[in-house]
């Protein structure tokens, strides 16, 4: 069942959809209100010295570039579970559904954290050792629509604590289905999908010169990504499956 | 490990989030490398349209921005944003890895790290409400040029000023958006080396006067050094 898919992202499509017709879709019940999100096309570098003639006009260098378009056409983009994957270089509307939630907080406290309906930390035994959780937020959200929380190794250097071997767990509202994950970064990385354990899981891995992972794993009710530089995909995959299979 | 958290009463959990929320990189080493970014939404000119606010939640410095014809008038609710950096001084090199912001407000993230010195994770750079652009990686340019990347157009929504009429593009419901702005953030990564500072001394109209020169107070959002 593992999708290995190498960016850019024109396959991306053609192997998510086989998957799709595999699974089945995110539950989109009860939505209540429907929106439309869009992708806009890339400006010119004429258009952009319009928009920015002070810049342009300084004397200063400029370093103004286009992304590389895909080598084919983007595709569509392409559900999987709860998740929407959009091709690199798609240019759309993407219709959405929202889901009422209960309401929270913008915080940085705790306790408040605690009390969201998405508050989860992960098994003892899925974490890396001596990793531990040192902060927790909201982010810009409120904490039924965000729950941040960062393990890591935590230290002291004699004037403060010092973190390391770090990893971030983002708990999110599936307030808005599908949730739009976008093919980025063509030239680095991959994106794969898989479903473990019966969860949706999608894979953001930047390459062999930047170490970073991002794994979004979803119930279809919960929807959870964990990044990190430091850790392979399984052990990322291992930390959300345990908040998730409660 | 992790279990040992569950038996530590919760004051001395919440004393040392609150520890580490307030953490200064002891381990930070400016060497001289100095980038400032800019106002993104195109136009000579951007207005702020509320203060700084890092609402207390692990110093999110951010600041709300639209275009501005220089007379105070919106210039359009679906203006152009771009990514824009200017570098003033250094000679390490940096790259910008991009990903989707979490969540449901839209925009991008930037993760900017010094790749002559193992990738060393310096700080997040934030652009939220825009309709999105495909954005690539990029390299930060040095000798004092500027970098700037197309990341798409401010959303708005009917009832905006300069709302363009046609089909309104607003964020979901369940994203907090008061209408177009844009919301442009910056954080320094906990674990490494780059010190983010905020320009506070920007008025409610800045890049007037001096635009073409970044030195001044008026022309910076946020610097990064490292």
């Amino acid at each position: 069942m593992l999708n290995t898919i190498k960016l850019p992202g024109p396959r991306i499509a053609a192997v998510v959809v086989a998957l799709s017709l595999v699974v089945s879709g995110a539950a989109v019940a009860n939505s209540q209100i429907g929106g439309s999100d869009q992708r806009v096309a890339p400006v010119s570098e004429d258009q952009a010295r319009a928009d920015l003639p002070h810049i342009f006009e300084s004397g200063s260098p400029v370093d103004f570039a286009t992304p590389v378009p895909p080598a084919e056409a983007p595709g569509d983009p392409v559900e999987f579970g709860p998740y929407r994957i959009i091709p690199y270089g798609y240019v759309g509307t993407l219709p959405y559904e929202e889901r009422p939630v209960p309401a929270g907080v913008q915080t940085s406290d705790l306790e408040v954290l605690r009390q969201s309906s998405l508050y989860r930390e992960p098994d003892d035994d899925a974490l890396p050792d001596g990793v531990v959780l040192v902060a927790a937020d909201s982010d810009i959200y409120s904490s039924e629509h965000m729950v941040h929380l960062i393990y890591a190794i935590q230290d002291s250097n004699g004037s403060g604590a010092v973190w390391r071997e770090d990893l971030d767990i983002w708990h999110m509202s599936l307030s808005r289905v599908p949730y739009d994950i976008s093919v980025i970064a063509p030239q680095d990385g991959t994106v794969r999908t898989d479903i473990v354990d019966g969860l949706y899981v999608v894979v953001t891995d930047y390459g062999p010169t930047f170490s970073k992972v991002a794994v979004h794993v979803s119930d279809g009710r919960f929807n959870t990504l964990v990044e990190s530089w430091h850790y392979p995909a399984e052990t990322l995959i291992g930390i959300a499956r345990s908040m998730l299979r409660r | 490990m992790h279990s040992i958290i569950r038996l530590i009463p919760l004051t001395v959990i919440v004393a040392s989030i609150v520890a580490t929320a307030v953490f200064v990189p002891g381990t930070a080493r400016a060497a001289g490398n100095e980038y400032h970014t800019i106002g993104g939404v195109q136009g000579t000119y951007n207005h702020r349209t509320g203060g700084w606010h890092d609402s207390g939640v692990s110093g999110l410095w951010s600041l709300d921005l639209r275009g501005d014809d220089g007379s105070g008038n919106v210039t359009s609710a679906a203006a152009n944003v771009y990514i824009q950096f200017k570098n003033v001084s250094g000679t390490d090199t940096a790259r910008a890895l991009v990903a989707n912001y979490p969540g449901n407000c839209t925009g991008y993230r930037l993760e900017i790290v010094n790749t002559d010195n193992g990738n060393q994770r310096l700080a997040y750079f934030s652009w939220l409400h825009i309709t999105r652009a495909t954005v690539n990686n990029f390299d930060l340019a040095q000798g004092g040029s500027y970098t700037i990347r197309y990341a798409g157009t401010l959303k708005w929504k009917t009832g905006d000023p300069a709302a363009p009429g046609g089909t309104q593009d607003p964020e979901p419901g369940n994203c907090a958006w008061s209408g177009s702005h844009l919301h442009q953030e910056s954080k320094e990564d906990g674990s490494t080396h780059g010190t983010v500072t905020r320009n506070t001394t920007l008025t409610s109209t800045y890049g007037v006067g001096d635009p073409f020169n970044v030195s001044t107070s008026a022309n910076k959002i946020h610097t990064l050094e490292y």
